[in-house]
């Protein structure tokens, strides 16, 4: 019997490439995927981060102590990306589409909303340069705002399997939120702490945030699991 | 590879729209054949989690209620009315939802495209969705659904709006991936099923009332199907007695064939049925009232 080792060959190396395709298949990692799902909505994004992110900068600049305020217009802001979101799968009808997919109606918003509160953090950074917050404002927002924020989110990553759509999105971040502020206030930890302290703050939780996913990631492949 | 659905049920309000659904599928081409209104889309909808129901669904050991994650992670579905954002160009949306989908980007490259290729798309990628004809739409439903090479596939009437040209690419697409997917598609076009079926569920009221491949459907109206050729005069009466499936005007009289069990008329011979006439035998009201 003749055979063709070219052929033979070039048959074996299809058939690595088919089986390389197949393995690789769902091969991503956590933040590929929240960040090729962000470069495709990326432009509502930065309209809502900016948004927000003006009207709290106005109003902690016209108002002595806006911490309130400016907490009240972040949640204004994801509720109105919330509303946005579920209006706009309701009309285009994609809501049946996303929910046998990874990223569902839920997870969406969750990614969205880390995105814009990424987007905020950066914007935030730039404003503290550009206005000089009295050290108690600066403080408060951190501590009232920024901190408990961005900790809700990180805690509703964990509870993602458990979360399908918007509204449970949202009452992950109030409940997180109001259970954080609870404590803040419950220890006065703003009377005590100082700028530098906020900054290493600010540190800890994006390590913290890069470790959560990551943990996440592991989990998922420890489990062996093609989805979360 | 199996999907197994035991005591499946769904109510609304009081209404039983799915009954007690027990079928277990394999790999290959399973037909879903109802009319309007019978439970296909709720079926697909429960089998898809979009719905919950009573009952169990479970693919392999895979139990959807408690690992839902993973079993929807094997299933491709398109839906009857398939959502999309117009805005979007076709490239721009297969990527949305290869994205969306948690597919690894080298992979999802090479799968849009031969995809699009093999659906005669590939000169719409950049086209905006809005611009699609609905042949096309209903093209890329079935591409999104087949993005992850899904292990079950759920197509809700994916050959409505696609001409006969569409619909045999559509047909023979189905059938290379038949041997290592396990096929769910609803319709109520008998031609599709008869080309492309390995077996038919036949669903009424909520209900499946007959499972199996067709030569064994087919042989339950044996001798109830008859075909014949009757003067103008008589032809309104046996309308009005029998259920017919055809008839049409010839020189010499109208043409009928007829559904019944009796034998509806002298002249009439016994032929051999097909899905039309099972059809018509199962799910005369609708027709009628259609």
């Amino acid at each position: 019997m003749n055979i063709d080792y070219t052929a033979l060959q070039k048959t074996k190396e299809a058939c690595h490439e088919e089986l390389d395709m197949i393995v690789n298949k769902y091969n991503t990692h956590h933040l590929q995927t929240i960040y090729q799902y962000m470069k495709v909505e990326m432009k509502n994004q930065m309209i809502i981060s900016v948004i927000g992110m003006l009207l709290i900068t106005l109003v902690s600049y016209f108002m002595n102590d806006a911490t309130t305020v400016c907490i009240m217009l972040y949640f204004l802001v994801l509720g109105s990306q919330a509303i946005l979101e579920y209006m706009k799968n309701q009309i285009y009808r994609v809501k049946e589409l996303l929910s046998v997919s990874y990223i569902n109606e839920g997870r969406s918003f969750l990614y969205k909303s880390v995105g814009i509160a990424i987007l905020q953090l950066g914007m935030f950074g730039f404003i503290c340069i550009l206005i000089p917050f009295n050290q108690i404002t600066f403080i408060k927002t951190i501590f009232y705002a920024l901190l408990p924020v961005y900790i809700s989110q990180m805690l509703s990553l964990q509870f993602m399997k458990f979360i399908t759509n918007i509204f449970g999105v949202l009452m992950s971040y109030f409940m997180i939120y109001l259970s954080l502020i609870f404590v803040i206030d419950y220890l006065n930890i703003v009377s005590y702490i100082s700028v530098s302290t906020c900054y290493i703050a600010i540190i800890v939780m994006v390590f913290i945030y890069i470790g959560n996913i990551t943990f996440l990631y592991k989990e998922k492949k420890g489990r062996n699991l093609i989805w979360n | 590879m199996e999907l197994t659905l035991e005591h499946v049920s769904k109510k609304y309000k009081e209404n039983d729209v799915v009954k007690d659904v027990n079928v277990s599928l394999k790999p290959g081409v399973h037909a879903l054949l109802g009319a309007n209104g019978s439970g296909k889309t709720t079926l697909m909808r429960l089998i898809c989690g979009l719905l919950k129901g009573e009952g169990s669904i479970h693919f392999d050991d895979i139990d959807a209620s408690l690992e839902y994650e993973n079993f929807a992670s094997h299933i491709g579905y398109m839906p009857q009315n398939f959502g999309y954002y117009p805005h979007y160009t076709l490239k721009e949306f297969l990527d949305y939802m290869a994205i969306v989908k948690n597919l690894n980007k080298d992979y999802s490259e090479k799968r849009i495209l031969s995809l699009v290729k093999e659906l005669g798309l590939e000169n719409q990628l950049n086209k905006k969705m809005k611009t699609l004809s609905g042949g096309m739409l209903r093209r890329v439903g079935i591409i999104q659904a087949l993005l992850s090479e899904p292990e079950i596939l759920i197509l809700d009437e994916p050959t409505a709006g696609l001409d006969p040209k569409e619909r045999i690419v559509f047909r023979n697409l189905i059938a290379s991936l038949s041997q290592s997917t396990i096929i769910l598609l609803s319709t109520h076009i008998v031609s599709d099923i008869e080309s492309i079926a390995d077996d038919i569920l036949i669903m009424k009221e909520g209900e499946i009332i007959m499972h199996g491949i067709y030569e064994d459907l087919i042989k339950v109206i044996k001798g109830k199907v008859w075909e014949v050729l009757v003067p103008k005069q008589d032809a309104s009466s046996l309308m009005k007695r029998y259920r017919v499936v055809k008839n049409h005007n010839q020189n010499n009289g109208v043409y009928m064939r007829i559904v019944s069990d009796l034998k509806p008329h002298d002249e009439a011979i016994a032929v051999i049925p097909d899905l039309d006439d099972l059809y018509l035998y199962y799910f005369v009201e609708e027709v009628a009232y259609d």
